[in-house]
């Protein structure tokens, strides 16, 4: 979709995960700890392929198959190295009450769950009119 | 669709790693999501 658009849309991500997904928030800050070395989408998109399967061994097995430094990185997960960083995106998103997921906001329109392509086309192009 | 509180009284930030597209880009897209 960011291809399809090309320079007229930028993605944000954040991270929100559930209380009720137990292995989630490791999973994040282990996505934190691949975006400090350069690898955060890459190691966002296995991670999206691999869940739930998200124990300690996953997250590092994952890591080192993109090539991080596995001890460096199980240093990272250790010590909860961006534990604050996935919180404070948990906070703004309770600040803002999304609860499920995925939600989006499109230019601050709220999209929430699944939405087909065909929809995203069509809010991001009414939002890509209104800044005309 | 339940409404989501304003945005104007959030102060939201992001981390510049996890972002894709540019920065002056008309449409910006914040996707709060759930690895599980």
């Amino acid at each position: 979709m960011l291809e399809e658009y090309d320079g007229r849309v930028r993605l944000v991500f954040k991270d929100r995960p559930l209380a009720m997904h137990t292995l989630a928030r490791a999973a994040h800050e282990a996505a934190r700890c691949a975006g400090a070395v350069g690898k955060y989408w890459a190691y966002h998109d296995r991670l999206f392929a691999a869940q739930p399967a998200f124990r300690r061994s996953d997250l590092l097995t994952y890591a080192a198959e993109l090539g991080l430094d596995r001890d460096a990185f199980a240093k990272c997960v250790d010590e909860r190295r961006f534990a604050a960083d996935v919180e404070r995106d948990i906070e703004q998103a309770q600040a803002l009450g999304i609860n499920s997921t995925p939600t989006f906001l499109i230019n601050g329109r709220p999209v929430i769950g699944a939405t087909s392509i065909e929809e995203f086309r069509s809010i991001i192009d009414r939002a890509l009119q209104e800044r005309r | 669709m339940p409404p989501l509180r304003a945005l104007a009284q959030i102060e939201l930030s992001w981390t510049p790693g996890m972002v894709k597209g540019p920065a002056g880009a008309p449409v910006t897209i914040i996707e709060f999501s759930d690895y599980q």
